[in-house]
């Protein structure tokens, strides 16, 4: 009892100490702008070069939040205060500011950003939209120049991302402004679409029409000749206090509009892609020759980008991710296994509303949570805390059901209170089950907090985000290896903990017969 | 003194008790003997309160049992079940001090009683330190007699104490709870289905069956005035011991 009692002061003031630690992702230093990228290659590098202007003209520090998941995450994060700037896509913007209205102005957009106190600067020159793509012999052998051309051959197979299958202005509208009669289209990841294109598993995909990795495979991009899609200029998108309160950043960064092309963007990010040059440099040779930071300022004001974050960093965050989950679905999921036992129905019910959680996709949980308790880590271990409140309360339960009836009947003869048995006797005796949910809980939460990454609570997943999302197996590696020892570790510290915690009496019930 | 008055208990699927009517008077041993599942298990727990009867009352001094949480007669009572109910995860010493613990007792007057009892029935003080499953059967009954009779309890209610002994460590037990009975004069209920043992102890049987009372009165009634054929059957249920002579060479 006194070890249990030893364990949760323990990770009471863990919890305390990242409670402090980490609810900083919405409280703001006044000299920092938050820099945030989505999750692929162009995001990263143009979010690398607004951080190392922003750094070159020392007017506030830049904070990196890069490779935030999902469409809608860094526009919300933006919107409410918890992140500052990052370069977006005109297209994407009207879709979700002005989603009823059909191709919007300009100044629409403007003002419509406006009204959430969002800022936004010209293009930086190019479009990266959507795009279909086909192999260039097949464009040859075909001659398909035109997306119109695909119309006389309907037997092409085609194998589009799960986004552009379900956007309204994606494969669908597509088919009906072309007139195109696929009639074999299946999903698929883009990266996984090349290679299928590649081995000529299907004939065509979407592509972005910026894609550094488009000149790996030798294919051709059909000209959108009835000018379907929408366009994807690249923007600055910042909060307009943001650029008032730092007006000489501000002008600095604008002198990005216009330097890029499409062909520029795309050699850009093929260095990434297919050179796997650092995102850091890349982005710091380009603001070199366009003169938009002197060079100066090299090894003191260029902190490593976030994939070059220290893998220290990475496994303190998760761990802290995975811990202060724990200790939350213990201190809630253990007296909910209690009430089970003494409350059969409502406790039943309470524990079927725990296992519905379960089943409730993580991303999906995390996209709920956000409007609740915004981006970080704090919406990551509550969604963590979710996940684990079902093996918890649930080993808890069936330890306790488990029981050896008389113990508890000789107990109560005895005269120990409800309390006093549950202390005294019911929960050292049903400990080991109770350890073996907790451990399980761990086990788990180690393996689900790498999805932090995508809304910006870092840990191992922003390996394996980034990873993903350029197609690096190695960067993939340097996520999931660590994921796979820390589980381990967990294992193995459980097993430690049991015999800490198990009272003595139960570990080894072998009769010795004096 | 202990009153049954019509006490019924039924379950779903079967009676269990029915129409029970007892008088245990105090400083006896009453013995209750019958097969497993007649019910007197069941009986016992209503008189602890522990368990509620359907119907019918139970006074133990006057008092009506009520079933309540924490149990109402836990400071009057001293109790033992088969291989003596200790709990696993504390030492011998831990489960026989546990409830003086609990209820604020000083530690020098729990070792003082501790001594006492240990003297009392016959427990080496060193085993005290040992967890019950490094213990013998016999020396576990001892250690859960000690607990039961820790607060100087007025009622001792044995649920089969001895039934998962062997033949040697029970007769010695059986000598040493004999003894103890005798010396503390208080009011014991010892559940059994063992009739050598009812006929030792009981001050008065009462043989159950299938939930109700055949007979209730001394060894001696039930041998030669049995009230009821089921009586006879029972008594001569268990197989005599065969004399050496008829085992042959």
């Amino acid at each position: 009892m006194n070890s249990l009692r030893c364990l949760v002061s323990l990770l009471s003031v863990l919890a305390l100490w990242i409670g402090t630690e980490r609810s900083g992702v919405a409280l703001t230093d006044p000299g920092e702008i938050r820099v945030a990228s989505k999750p692929f290659t162009e995001s990263y590098i143009l979010s690398e070069m607004l951080a190392q202007i922003i750094d070159a003209t020392g007017e506030a520090k830049a904070v990196r939040k890069f490779g935030l998941g999902g469409p809608t995450l860094v526009v919300d994060g933006i919107k409410s205060g918890e992140l500052d700037i990052d370069v977006n896509y005109t297209g994407a913007l009207a879709h979700l500011m002005l989603p009823t209205k059909q191709n919007p102005t300009s100044d629409e957009l403007h003002s419509a950003l406006r009204a959430h106190g969002l800022l936004l600067s010209q293009s930086l020159g190019f479009n990266n939209t959507y795009a279909i793509a086909v192999r260039s012999e097949t464009a040859r052998a075909l001659t398909l120049h035109n997306i119109s051309d695909l119309r006389n051959h309907p037997n092409l197979r085609g194998a589009f991302t799960p986004d552009f299958l379900n956007y309204d202005d994606g494969f669908y509208k597509l088919q009906q402004v072309y007139g195109v009669p696929l009639t074999q289209v299946k999903p698929m990841q883009h990266s996984l679409a090349y290679q299928a294109l590649a081995s000529q598993e299907i004939d065509l995909t979407d592509a972005y029409t910026t894609d550094g990795s488009l000149s790996q495979f030798d294919l051709t991009l059909l000209s959108d000749d009835r000018d379907f899609f929408p366009k994807y200029y690249g923007v600055i998108l910042i909060r307009a206090a943001i650029a008032q309160r730092f007006p000489k950043t501000w002008t600095a960064l604008r002198k990005l509009e216009g330097t890029l092309s499409d062909s520029q963007m795309t050699q850009i990010n093929a260095k990434v892609d297919v050179h796997k040059q650092a995102i850091t440099e890349v982005a710091r040779q380009f603001l070199l020759e366009q003169k938009l930071i002197t060079g100066s300022e090299r090894g003191t004001t260029l902190p490593g980008s976030v994939l070059e974050d220290s893998l220290w960093t990475s496994t303190y965050e998760h761990l802290m991710l995975v811990l202060s989950s724990l200790f939350l679905s213990c201190l809630i999921g253990i007296p909910l296994g209690i009430l089970a036992v003494q409350y059969r129905r409502t406790g039943q019910l309470l524990i079927a509303l725990t296992s519905l959680l379960q089943t409730i996709p993580s991303l999906a949980l995390l996209c709920f949570l956000i409007p609740l308790l915004g981006i970080g880590a704090r919406p990551t271990i509550f969604a963590l805390f979710l996940y684990g409140l079902l093996p918890v309360s649930q080993s808890t339960t069936s330890g306790l059901l488990s029981l050896d009836s008389r113990l508890i009947e000789t107990a109560r003869i005895l005269g120990l209170t409800k309390w006093q048995r549950l202390r005294l006797i019911a929960l050292p005796l049903a400990s080991r089950n109770i350890l073996a949910g907790i451990k399980t809980t761990a086990v788990i939460n180690v393996a689900t907090a790498t999805i932090a990454a995508l809304i910006g609570a870092g840990g191992y997943g922003r390996y394996i985000t980034s990873g993903l999302a350029m197609n690096d197996a190695s960067l993939i590696l340097k996520g999931a290896i660590p994921t796979a020892a820390m589980a381990v570790l967990f294992h193995f510290l459980f097993e430690c903990l049991a015999r800490w915690v198990i009272p003595k009496g139960l570990q080894s019930e072998r009769p010795t017969e004096p | 003194m202990i009153t049954v008055s019509q006490v019924s208990k039924r379950y779903p699927d079967r009676t269990v008790l029915s129409e029970i009517n007892l008088t245990l008077p105090s400083a006896a041993t009453h013995v209750f003997l019958g097969s497993s599942g007649c019910g007197k298990t069941t009986l016992l727990r209503i008189i602890a309160g522990t368990l509620a009867a359907d119907c019918g009352t139970v006074m133990v001094d006057g008092v009506r049992v009520v079933v309540a949480d924490p149990c109402p007669l836990a400071t009057r009572l001293g109790y033992m079940t088969q291989e003596g109910g200790l709990f696993p995860h504390f030492t011998a010493e831990q489960n026989v001090t546990l409830v003086a613990k609990v209820r604020g007792i000083p530690s020098s007057e729990r070792k003082q009683r501790l001594d006492e009892l240990s003297t009392l029935v016959g427990l080496d003080q060193g085993l005290l330190s040992r967890y019950p499953h490094q213990l013998s059967g016999g020396q576990r009954q001892r250690a859960a007699l000690i607990r039961a009779l820790f607060l100087k309890p007025q009622y001792l209610l044995l649920d089969e104490p001895m039934g998962a002994l062997d033949p040697i460590m029970r007769r010695d037990l059986q000598a040493m709870l004999k003894q103890v009975f005798s010396q503390l004069q208080c009011t014991v209920i010892l559940v059994t289905h063992d009739i050598g043992e009812a006929a030792y102890f009981g001050d008065t049987i009462t043989l159950l069956h299938k939930g109700v009372v055949l007979q209730h009165g001394s060894f001696s009634d039930l041998v030669h005035r049995p009230l009821h054929p089921h009586v006879t059957a029972f008594l001569q249920a268990q197989r005599p011991v065969p004399q050496l002579g008829e085992l042959g060479p």
